[in-house]
């Protein structure tokens, strides 16, 4: 079992308001869920951060069958974008690596509610996730000057920290919580920044990613997996209804010492090795060493792999790893399903967002949306509210 | 709201500053939309454009004379050939910059892997086409266009037609006698070379017809799409452009092409010199440009980047000059990173959030 470096007090403390909490919300979210489901018409929008400058960072969103935009400021750059569970109607975003703050934006008011910043000496890596129940938000974190990789507990509702675990790795980057609601993957990118020194990374030379498991109730060490190119940075990933785990990449090629074509995705199953998706090699050059985020279609078992340096978008099946198509697309990087699971939605930094039928991988050009003077950033998710004005 | 209102300021002070800086006739207009837009009309027209038809003259140029070549078969005949590929290999860096529309509409089998085998991964496949070619002359396959049309990109292009035309398949001699002799004592060597340059032919046509007639089908031309600004991945025309060149003289510096590219025919230096000419010609255009890109940075106050750009540019060509590949791949990188910064700055381009920066 690990535990955290708190004190064993604060950590008991910690773990037994975590669990009751755990259990409280877990007789109420239902209950929640289904009044706020039968009384209201719904709508779906596209949800991300955007912004190029500090005058208009902040998150928008988009109607999915409307022109409806609403725009929220924010002084920060943001990266991912999570839909709160206990108050579906309110989303969080994390600020972009090496940032401190996340917002809770609510959003039929398009207002921010609640703000948190991380702890002296730590800076957020742009990603969290809830529990099963919601009552806890986990977030990747790093220690400002070792870089070493924690995931930090809070309190859904006050954001509160109520614990922190060691993530097993360097820079943890995306996390997502397993469908058995016990166990948080967690992409260790193994990059060391430092914000003094912006984004330059500071361990080329031993640089070490890793697919991690972990309890997410302890913080121990499960599984953990890393892929043969040393200089891959696992950085992105997403997790089918059926446990299996898709993993985006970006490559440290400045320091390899050879040019061949590395592949940037793969799929991993828990206490199996990690296949890599190395076919067909056009595909994968074609991707520039980057890719920027991945998102699953659990109906069609296809996984998108969005990269804006390729300008692209491409797709495999996840159990045959058979290449299935790509989408030529400026700077793509958002990248979601939509909410009826019949389209993968992709966004990029010109505002635009375009919508292909997952069946055949078809862009309906009927759907296309353009959303002025915004720039999507790394990543876009879909969340249905009840209906609101514009 | 406030956002909208400090725009707006913005650019009525912007206004109200060019209105007091007193312009004078001949000043180029500033980077309006419009004038991007004939700028960069003028660059298709005037650089990209001239040099997809060069290639593809030059390419129906050397198909004749490999012909011509083939039936007399003489030492004459072949030094004429030899330099009708130097010339084809010329015209050929002065395309590839603008790696785009035509040159790469399929990302499985983009055409101009078909043409320069090198350029997708700065792989050289030497060994693997001077096999392929000892294997299509001593062996019994039928050598026509429908054969050739089937081979993979790695055993095409200017690469074999330049094993096939500088050295010999035994002894790998590039003594021109001895190239000329195995010609005369196997016809399937002028078969194997009228196949490869005939493929070559067909590409360069496809590229020409996909700029000026009609581009995957889509009822206009590639020129019509792109200055129309109408590209189907949505991306602008002007960032689609200076993407193609940066990531062009990223490969240039990188892949160590002076050095693996044209090596044969030893021509690599020259090639890459007229790489340069178009690049630059480009940015500072031609005798017939009313506008140029570096015109227009100017006229938005950015001539100190003009300036590093044009730098960039003589330490290019002083190192051609000496044949230094080092200070040739720094000089280059430099370049690069001006196709980064100072040019889509001057001219105020988006590249992308996510290009630039990326997590």
């Amino acid at each position: 079992m690990q535990y955290s470096k708190f004190n064993s007090a604060i950590a008991l403390f910690s773990r037994r308001r975590f669990l009751t909490g755990f259990s409280a919300l877990a007789l109420t979210l239902p209950f929640s869920a289904k009044v706020f489901s039968v009384q209201t018409k719904q709508q779906e929008w596209w949800v991300s951060a955007q912004g190029r400058d500090k005058d208009n960072y902040g998150l928008a969103m988009q109607g999915a069958r409307t022109s409806s935009l609403k725009r929220v400021h924010s002084s920060f750059r943001g990266h991912g974008v999570i839909q709160h569970p206990i108050k579906p109607n309110k989303v969080l975003m994390l600020a972009r690596r090496p940032g401190r703050y996340g917002v809770e934006v609510d959003l039929p008011s398009a207002a921010v509610k609640k703000h948190f910043t991380c702890a002296p000496q730590r800076f957020l890596q742009g990603h969290g996730c809830f529990s099963k129940d919601g009552s806890v938000l986990y977030t990747s974190e790093s220690e400002l000057h070792s870089g070493k990789g924690l995931i930090v507990l809070r309190d859904s509702l006050s954001y509160e920290v109520l614990d922190e675990f060691d993530s097993h790795g360097v820079g943890p980057h995306e996390l997502k919580l397993m469908p058995d609601g016990q166990t948080l993957v967690v992409a260790n990118g193994g990059l060391h920044t430092h914000p003094d020194s912006g984004r330059t990374v500071l361990n080329l030379a031993t640089m070490r990613s890793t697919l991690t498991y972990l309890d997410a109730r302890t913080g121990a060490l499960l599984e953990q997996q890393q892929v043969p190119e040393a200089k891959a940075s696992i950085r992105h990933l997403d997790v089918a209804h059926d446990g299996t785990v898709v993993i985006a990449m970006q490559l440290q090629r400045a320091t390899m010492d050879h040019s061949n074509v590395v592949a940037l995705s793969a799929v991993h199953r828990r206490g199996a090795p990690i296949r890599l998706v190395t076919k067909p090699d056009a595909v994968v050059e074609a991707m520039n060493d980057y890719i920027g985020s991945t998102a699953v279609n659990n109906q069609y078992r296809v996984a998108g792999f969005a990269s804006p340096r390729g300008n692209l978008v491409a797709f495999w099946h996840i159990d045959t790893l058979r290449f299935l198509g790509y989408h030529a697309f400026h700077d793509a990087c958002g990248l979601t399903v939509s909410a009826d699971a019949t389209h993968f939605v992709l966004s990029n930094s010109r505002g635009e967002i375009r919508q292909l039928r997952v069946e055949d991988l078809e862009e309906e050009r009927c759907l296309r949306q353009q959303a002025s003077g915004l720039n999507w950033d790394n990543h876009l998710i879909s969340i249905t509210l009840p209906e609101m004005g514009a | 709201m406030n956002n909208f209102f400090r725009s707006s300021i913005n650019i009525a002070a912007l206004l109200l500053l060019t209105a007091c800086g007193g312009s004078r006739e001949n000043d180029p207009p500033p980077a309006t939309e419009d004038s991007l837009n004939l700028a960069l009309s003028e660059v298709v027209d005037q650089t990209i454009i001239p040099a997809v038809d060069a290639f593809y003259s030059d390419s129906r140029v050397f198909d004749s004379a490999a012909a011509e070549f083939c039936v007399a078969l003489d030492a004459a005949g072949l030094t004429a050939l030899q330099s009708h590929w130097r010339g084809l290999s010329e015209s050929w860096f002065r395309l590839l910059p603008y790696n785009f529309g035509p040159l790469d509409d399929d990302l499985i089998f983009p055409p101009y892997s078909f043409i320069d085998s090198y350029r997708p991964r700065g792989r050289a496949y030497t060994e693997t086409v001077r096999e392929q070619i000892a294997a299509w002359v001593s062996g019994s396959m039928i050598l026509n266009t429908a054969y050739f049309s089937e081979q993979p990109f790695n055993k095409m292009g200017l690469l074999a037609v330049e094993i096939a035309l500088f050295e010999t398949i035994d002894t790998q001699s590039q003594s021109r006698a001895d190239i000329v002799d195995e010609f005369q004592s196997n016809g399937r060597k002028c078969e194997t070379l009228v196949g490869l340059s005939k493929q070559l032919v067909l590409r360069a046509q496809s590229i020409s017809e996909g700029w000026h007639i009609v581009f995957q089908g889509k009822g206009a031309s590639y020129r019509s799409l792109f200055l129309g600004n109408q590209l189907e991945d949505g991306s602008e025309s002007l960032a689609t452009l200076i993407t193609a060149v940066q990531q062009y003289l990223d490969y240039l510096s990188k892949r160590h092409v002076v050095s693996a590219s044209a090596a044969i025919a030893d021509y690599a230096w020259p090639s890459v010199s007229a790489a340069v000419d178009s690049i630059e010609a480009m940015l500072q255009g031609t005798e017939k440009s009313s506008l140029s890109f570096f015109a227009l940075m100017k006229a938005g106050g950015y001539e100190a980047s003009v300036e590093t750009v044009e730098n960039n540019f003589k330490m290019i060509r002083s190192s051609i000059v000496f044949e230094d590949a080092l200070q040739f791949e720094v000089a280059i990188s430099q370049l690069d990173g001006s196709f980064k910064r100072e040019i889509p700055n001057g001219l105020e381009v988006e590249l992308g959030v996510n290009f630039t920066d990326g997590d």
